[in-house]
């Protein structure tokens, strides 16, 4: 079994683990124990927190793909970090409409404005600049350059928003399972928590993978039509010649 | 060393004198951010007591919209032949960047310094410690300059690049705006500010030396 084989096998492993953990999560957060005080509707802590998670994780492998890219110039790692974004805006998307929907809920209102929710929404627009960026640039060596020091200076906003809970006064929760203190959640809902926090790193796994393989594809078939059909801007510029050209 | 700094010294120079030769920032960008405030207040139509405490944060508004048009402004922008020919000299793309970013900070604090007498005319808001304003004036002024000049470096000869600059640089930005405006409050307030000071000197050292470390690699693959 060569190295490509034993990859793809790794990833298909991924792939099946992502399904079962998935829907073992999701079996978990429909029957753990719902909250004293907000009841069933805090089930929603498990996408929310489980994508967020993730979401943070792409984010850092934006960065992570970004930083490698400008120290080994290989597409690969191009392709890691604009996977990573694009599943990473759209775990994020998933964040937002959830954290609403449970605002509306909780608070009252869909959006307040919170510094742990500004930072969020600020935080989404940063990666969406660095999607639009990709976009607008059509040369792919181009593109990779510059989007890998945004990729890079994006970064600079995960801490910053974790952290606006602690900084600034928030109606946001504060930090639970990662509490300075001990844990402020029950066991039950804790492991159940936990286990759609692993499927949801598994899930970014898979998706991350895919992306890049799509990605891969789109350079390849990009190569072959500029094989066959562009022309090199040089073949219009003679090579002057003694004697005037032939 | 003497050699960076003086190419430094080069650009910074030649963006003022093109300043000198366009008034770009002083007779455009400024009147429009001062116009802003005005309007702003106008169609609040507020009283003085809402107008007073709603200022710092009009005028942060104000000055991080309008201070990105001055640090993306069309005259820091170089076209692709000038970039050839400074690369053709040798000129370290690092001082050249902080060049730029340099020639931004001066424009953007006399925006900051006008556009805040304007506000604190026509919105009428009182600071008490005086003495830290100037601080807070020059640590936005370097953090939005150095954040205008790497986005500009990132998007320039893009046919979207006026539209996406401002797109990168306004979110990125957002650490200094909290930073400026929680400052502006706790010195209305009479607390301390250190905290805030500091979180603007973080962003500006990291957007720095992300700008300097960033700049050849933007150079030299366009």
């Amino acid at each position: 079994m060569n190295q490509s084989q034993a990859t793809v096998r790794v990833f298909r492993g991924v792939d099946v683990l992502t399904v079962a953990l998935l829907l073992v999560g999701i079996v978990l957060s429909f029957t753990s124990p719902p909250d004293r005080i907000q009841g069933d509707l805090t089930r929603m802590i498990y996408l929310h927190v489980g994508s967020v998670v993730a979401a943070y994780v792409a984010f850092a492998l934006t960065a992570l793909g970004s930083l490698l890219y400008v120290i080994t110039r290989r597409a690969s790692f191009d392709r890691l970090a604009a996977a990573s974004a694009e599943v990473g805006v759209i775990l994020f998307g998933v964040v937002i409409v959830v954290g609403m929907i449970w605002g509306q809920t909780t608070w009252g209102s869909f959006w307040v404005w919170d510094a742990r929710l500004t930072m969020s929404a600020v935080m989404f627009f940063v990666y969406l600049g660095y999607l639009a960026l990709r976009r607008a640039i059509p040369n792919p060596e181009t593109r990779a350059n510059r989007s890998a020091v945004l990729g890079v200076v994006a970064l600079a906003m995960i801490p910053i928003t974790h952290f606006s809970v602690v900084w600034w006064n928030s109606l946001h929760q504060g930090a639970t399972i990662l509490s300075p203190a001990s844990p402020k959640i029950e066991g039950e809902m804790a492991f159940a928590l936990l286990t759609v926090m692993l499927a949801m790193q598994f899930l970014l796994v898979s998706l991350v993978r895919r992306r890049m393989q799509i990605a891969k594809l789109e350079d390849a078939a990009l190569e072959v039509a500029v094989g066959s059909d562009g022309f090199v801007a040089g073949d219009a510029v003679q090579i002057p010649q003694m004697g005037g050209a032939s | 060393m003497n050699g960076f700094w003086h190419q430094v010294r080069t650009v910074l120079v030649r963006d003022l004198r093109r300043e000198r030769r366009t008034a770009e920032v002083l007779g455009v960008t400024i009147p429009f951010g001062a116009t802003a405030i005005v309007l702003i207040g106008f169609v609040l139509s507020a009283n003085s007591d809402t107008l007073a405490k709603a200022g710092p944060a009009i005028l942060w508004g104000v000055i991080f919209l309008f201070g990105t048009l001055v640090a993306v402004r069309r005259t820091a922008a170089e076209t692709p032949a000038q970039r050839d020919m400074l690369a053709l000299t040798g000129a370290d793309p690092g001082a050249m960047w902080v060049g730029q970013a340099a020639a931004s900070a001066v424009f953007l604090i006399v925006f900051e310094v006008i556009v805040g007498l304007v506000g604190f005319l026509f919105l009428g808001f009182s600071v008490p410690m005086w003495w830290s304003v100037p601080i807070v004036v020059i640590l936005v002024g370097i953090g939005l300059a150095a954040l205008g000049t790497l986005a500009g470096w990132i998007a320039h000869d893009l046919e979207t690049g006026t539209a996406l600059v401002p797109l990168i640089v306004a979110p990125l930005a957002i650490p200094l705006l909290l930073g400026a405006s929680k400052t502006l409050d706790v010195l209305i307030t009479n607390r301390g500010i250190l905290r805030w000071i500091v979180l603007m000197l973080m962003v500006d050292l990291v957007v720095i030396i992300i700008g300097v470390l960033a700049a050849r690699p933007l150079q030299e693959n366009p």
